[in-house]
This record gives C-alpha cells, sequence and structure tokens, in this order.
C-alpha cells in the first residue's frame, strides 16, 4: 500500500466563489496532496483566467461568474461532477502531457466501470490557437469524448513559489447544460442519479493508485480562505 | 548547448546583462515544455519587479504558468508584439522572443549559468 496519502475531501455541492477559493487556499498552502469532490449550488459560470468577462456577461441561466485561476475557456458547471486535484510538483508528473495523461487514464478507467465509454481526442487534432469561448466546444489533444463530444473539461495551474505546486482542475459532465448542449455528457449511458454517490470514491480510489497515493478521508475545515475569497470576487470583471 | 552569454533560472527564464539593463525572455525548453501557447501577459513599463518573483504569466492549452524574474529593478520596456505573434517564442526564443527589459538594480542568488542550466535540464528530465 503506497506510503503517501491524498487527502480526499466531499464538498457536496457549493457556492462557485467559495468553491474557487477553496481550491485556491489550497494551491497556496502546504498541505499533503488533496483531491477535492464538489458541484455547484447555484450554478457556476467559470470562465478562464485570461478570458475576457464581457464576452459572457449576457449568458443566460441563474448561476454565478467565477473566474478560475486555471486557463482554458468558459464552462458551465450545472450537473457535474468536478474535482481539483492541489499537489506538489512531485507528486504529478512533471511533464504536462504526462500529467494530463496520467489523471485522464484514471478518469477514463473510472468512467468505463460505471458504464460510460469515454476516449481520447488524440494528438494529431490539437487545436493550438482556442478561437472558441467554450472550454467544452474545444477539445484539445488529451480531452476525453464521448461519441456526442467532449465530456470532460480540464485546465492546471503550476506555481513555483513558495513551493511548486499543482492545481488540477476537472469537470466530469453529467447532464450538458444549456449553455453548451453539444458536449458529451454521463446521461448518454447511465442515470446521473443511479452513480453519483459512488462516482467520486471511485475516481479518487484510480487518481490515488495512478499518482501511487493511498485515498485517505480528509477535511478542510482548518483552512483559511479570506484572502482567496476577496482575490476570486474581485477579479470577475479584471479583464 | 544553450547561449552561454546569458544566465538563467530553474524555471527556465534567462536575462542578458548589457550595461545596467537587462533583457529577459525564457529558454527553449520552457517553450517546448509549455507547447501551444495561447496567452502571455506582460507587465507595464514602469512596473517595479523583485527577483525569484512573478513578472507575467503565460498559457498554454495546458496549463497558466508564472514568470520569474531573475533580476530586480525597473522595467524599461516589453516586448509589445509577442503577446499577438507568441510564435517568435517557438522560433526564436533567445533573441525576438525577448520579453521584458529591466534596469537592473540587483539579481537573484538563484542563477545559473548555461552549463548548470544544462545539468538543471538533464535532472529534471
Amino acid at each position: 500500500m503506497p506510503a503517501r496519502r491524498l487527502s480526499v475531501i466531499h464538498s457536496g455541492t457549493m457556492h462557485p466563489e467559495h468553491n474557487m477559493a477553496l481550491d485556491e487556499a489550497l494551491l497556496a498552502s502546504d498541505r499533503e496532496p488533496t483531491l477535492r469532490l464538489y458541484g455547484w449550488q447555484p450554478a457556476g459560470l467559470s470562465i478562464g483566467y485570461f478570458q475576457s468577462h464581457d464576452r459572457f456577461t449576457s449568458v443566460p441561466g441563474d448561476h454565478v461568474c467565477v473566474r478560475r485561476t486555471t486557463g482554458g475557456g468558459a464552462i458551465y458547471h450545472e450537473h457535474e461532477l468536478t474535482f481539483a486535484l492541489i499537489a506538489n510538483a512531485d507528486v504529478v508528473p512533471h511533464d504536462l502531457d504526462e500529467s494530463y495523461a496520467t489523471i485522464h487514464a484514471a478518469i477514463t478507467a473510472t468512467l468505463g466501470d460505471f458504464g460510460v465509454p469515454v476516449h481520447r481526442f488524440g494528438r494529431g487534432a490539437t487545436a493550438p490557437r482556442p478561437n472558441h469561448d467554450w472550454c467544452f466546444t474545444q477539445p484539445t489533444c488529451h480531452d476525453l469524448m464521448t461519441d456526442r463530444g467532449k465530456i470532460v473539461g480540464s485546465a492546471q495551474r503550476r506555481v513555483r513559489t513558495p513551493i511548486p505546486r499543482v492545481l488540477h482542475h476537472g469537470s466530469i459532465v453529467l447532464c450538458a447544460p444549456a449553455a453548451t448542449p453539444g458536449c458529451g455528457a454521463v446521461d448518454e449511458f447511465v442515470d446521473p442519479a443511479s452513480i453519483e454517490r459512488e462516482l467520486g470514491p471511485a475516481l479518487a480510489e484510480r487518481i490515488a493508485a495512478s499518482l501511487d497515493l493511498r485515498a485517505c478521508e480528509g477535511s478542510v475545515q482548518d483552512l483559511d480562505t479570506t484572502a482567496t475569497l476577496a482575490a476570486v470576487q474581485s477579479r470577475w470583471d479584471r479583464r | 548547448m544553450r547561449p552561454n552569454d546569458r544566465k538563467y533560472l530553474k524555471s527556465h527564464e534567462w536575462c542578458k546583462v548589457d550595461g545596467d539593463t537587462a533583457t529577459v525572455g525564457i529558454s527553449d525548453y520552457a517553450v517546448e515544455h509549455l507547447s501551444d501557447l495561447v496567452f502571455l501577459d506582460l507587465p507595464e513599463v514602469g512596473t517595479t519587479v523583485t527577483a525569484d518573483e512573478t513578472f507575467g504569466e503565460i498559457e498554454s492549452v495546458k496549463a497558466v504558468s508564472d514568470l520569474y524574474s531573475p533580476l530586480s529593478g525597473e522595467i524599461v520596456e516589453i516586448n509589445q508584439e509577442l503577446p499577438d505573434d507568441l510564435d517568435t517564442l517557438k522560433s526564436d526564443p533567445w533573441a525576438a522572443g525577448w520579453m521584458i527589459k529591466i534596469k537592473v538594480t540587483g539579481e537573484s542568488p538563484n542563477l545559473l549559468d548555461a552549463a548548470a542550466y544544462e545539468e538543471h535540464l538533464k535532472a529534471e528530465g
């Protein structure tokens, strides 16, 4: 059994700003490898770190807008299992391609266990300069797909100081939101309600194993998110 | 062998000092490692930067990464064309792909010469 722990946090559904603040507080900390699994209540519209907010001000729906610290395109978070893997940089493969391949292999295996077949988009079809606003309409080589479309959105943030750390965000779509109706979703194959409780723990076990870690129940109750929450609340319209 | 007329940080930024001014960019290894670059955010002229602290951010289709300054000082020029032509970083990271110019007041104690940077790259794999 691996010696190092993966602290697994089942946060349930949370406000979009608190979701982002918690992930960023974990990134700024020196905590053991952590996998946080969560949902969104109310729905969230998260845009990539460099995206212009004014392209998303008229998106219909009852949602809260946030800017992620990770990159990529916008995601409408409604019926999905979201995860954040936060760890020192030496826990995940140093090479970006390898890190995505490792994490996505764990997701592929997990979804396969629940009867949801997904495949990798493939290297030959990389979109080097995304021209689309939405994450799920612009698959790149690492992305996981169903025959209908992209089913997992992913992005990373890597920092070097005070210690090298990685934040990997992943969004597994359970039911396609109205904003990105063409994306892949779990409900193409199974009723999400029938697997929702088991999917998160199973994913945690797979990700832990892929990183040679031991999944253990963790807590973030003592984590101070005051500074990161203020940062999240102040930067939506920064660009 | 990377150019030996400049120094490097382990985070893959380089600096080339000329008098009291230095040019800063990122190495070919960093560009290759990040692969498909999407956005580059550089500070404004007049901004003060501190050695080993961030001066900008770069995004590829896979990750957002901070850029770290090898030197302390005031930014006196930025490569304004670069954010709109990131292919220059691939084609010429050592000259045309420069990012900022700094009026130098200090340097990082962690600077590596070209040989030491090569050793670091080998260790990093």
